[in-house]
């Protein structure tokens, strides 16, 4: 079976941006403004509604909600070409890109979770000292990294979905 | 073979993933010579660090910088997915 062309696919993810400057444009202009309309409600109205719960609605909801929809519209770009990422209407979202937020939302719960987990497991275990401490985050990392290459055709499912 | 490109595929992973994590570095790090180099730019009299770090400017420069990494990112998986459903295909 053939291989995976690594330098390839490295030079077209770094390539393609630059090659697309302007579709990059127009693509986070909706998610700039919706974003931009967001942040000036809270530095106007933040302090009446209670700043901190208000701005991590921005930080933990609307950012990450504007993000994702770019990523959807990014792999469509890739994959399908310019006609295939239109979104002028409000507000935008559609079924794939419900289920691209799912998936998203699942790929990062999954690896927190394992690592609550395994941060509770090992408190258990070790006590509190620097040494132990240090094998507690080293091990984290390892185990980070074995997930990431475990579940790494996982990310495959994103271009799928979008 | 299949292990053979999953291994590649975590290879462009990383490798994609630890230049836009350092990307991400790289207003911070500039902001803090550029404070140091100038002192019109002190964080004491312009706070500098405090609009890049915290403040709504750095909120939203971030936010765009991240959409920056973002893309490099979705160009990586999109490209990768093409070229395994390539072979697959190929191989079939």
């Amino acid at each position: 079976m053939e291989k995976l062309p690594v330098s390839k696919v490295l030079v077209f993810a770094f390539m393609f941006p630059i090659q697309h400057f302007q579709q990059f444009l127009r693509m986070i202009r909706l998610p700039i403004i919706y974003s931009g309309v967001w942040l000036a409600i809270w530095y106007l109205f933040g302090d009446g509604l209670g700043d901190d719960r208000f701005g991590d609605i921005g930080h933990f909801i609307i950012f990450p909600l504007m993000a994702l929809l770019f990523i959807v519209s990014w792999h469509r770009l890739v994959l399908l070409g310019e006609e295939a990422v239109r979104r002028t209407y409000f507000p935008m979202v559609e079924k794939r890109d419900l289920i691209f937020i799912g998936y998203a939302v699942l790929c990062i719960a999954l690896p927190i979770g394992g690592m609550t987990v395994f941060s509770i497991f090992t408190a258990l275990i070790f006590s509190s000292s620097v040494i132990n401490e240090a094998i507690i985050f080293g091990s984290l990392f390892i185990i980070l990294g074995l997930i990431c290459f475990f579940f790494c055709h996982w990310f495959l499912i994103f271009p799928a979905v979008a | 073979m299949i292990s053979n490109n999953r291994l590649r595929f975590f290879w462009v992973i990383s490798v994609v993933l630890i230049v836009v994590w350092s990307l991400e570095l790289v207003p911070y790090i500039a902001v803090q010579y550029i404070s140091e180099l100038f002192p019109i730019t002190d964080a004491d009299s312009f706070m500098l660090h405090y609009q890049v770090e915290t403040g709504l400017f750095g909120t939203f420069f971030y936010f765009l910088w991240g959409l920056i990494g973002s893309a490099i990112f979705a160009s990586a998986l999109s490209a990768s997915f093409r070229e395994l459903k390539r072979i697959a295909d190929a191989a079939e």
